[in-house]
């Protein structure tokens, strides 16, 4: 399954207002924003493909 | 040749929603992050909030411009970024025009025409399926 696939099918609403990376079926960096993740990720997994995105508050959304 | 991705469902309080978000791969100046982006056809460019511009040092304009959302005005600065698409068999990728805005109007990566004026683009809401199929002849 890839880290796509995870998140479309994984219900993540315990990180809502957080953006995160997924590797491997896992949740493996928090943060408040998307630069906090990504420097996590280039700290801890360099040479992984890890997925960032920001899990929602639960409200209406009008782009 | 096409890209098929599915709707996330997320909620709005406790009754859930389905929205088009794909994964795509942004990257500038050595940096590469996957990243998961909505798809939005009322938008003119793509937009990244201003923390993502800062990680991958793009380069802003020097002044800033307005634009017009659902409620307010918001001021922006312009720049472009790199966008690829990959699956197994092939991929995709464009330098495209981006809007940074100065303080964030929205939170996630939005891509509006600028990005997806290369496709044809199938929401199918009942399978909860996107498909986008790249266009082999491109016109004006």
């Amino acid at each position: 399954m890839s880290e796509y696939d995870y998140y479309i099918s994984t219900d993540l609403n315990q990180y809502t207002g957080k953006w995160v990376g997924i590797l491997n079926k896992e949740v493996v960096a928090v943060g408040k924003n998307f630069k906090e993740v990504a420097e996590k990720v280039d700290k801890n997994f360099a040479r992984k493909k890890v997925l960032i995105t920001r899990i929602p508050e639960k409200v209406l959304q009008i782009l | 040749m096409y890209y098929k991705f599915r709707f996330k469902k997320e909620y709005i309080d406790d009754e859930p929603v389905y929205r088009p978000k794909i994964k795509v791969i942004l990257s500038h100046a050595g940096k590469s992050k996957e990243v998961v982006a909505v798809l939005d056809t009322g938008s003119d460019l793509v937009y990244i909030p201003k923390d993502m511009a800062d990680y991958f040092e793009l380069d802003l304009s020097k002044s800033k411009k307005v634009g017009q959302g659902v409620a307010h005005e918001f001021h922006y600065y312009t720049t472009k970024i790199m966008v690829k698409m990959e699956d197994r068999h092939h991929s995709y990728q464009q330098l495209v025009s981006t809007i940074v805005p100065e303080t964030d109007v929205h939170k996630d990566v939005i891509l509006g025409t600028e990005f997806l004026q290369d496709f044809a683009i199938t929401f199918d809401y009942p399978k909860r399926t996107i498909k986008l199929t790249e266009k082999t002849n491109k016109t004006g």
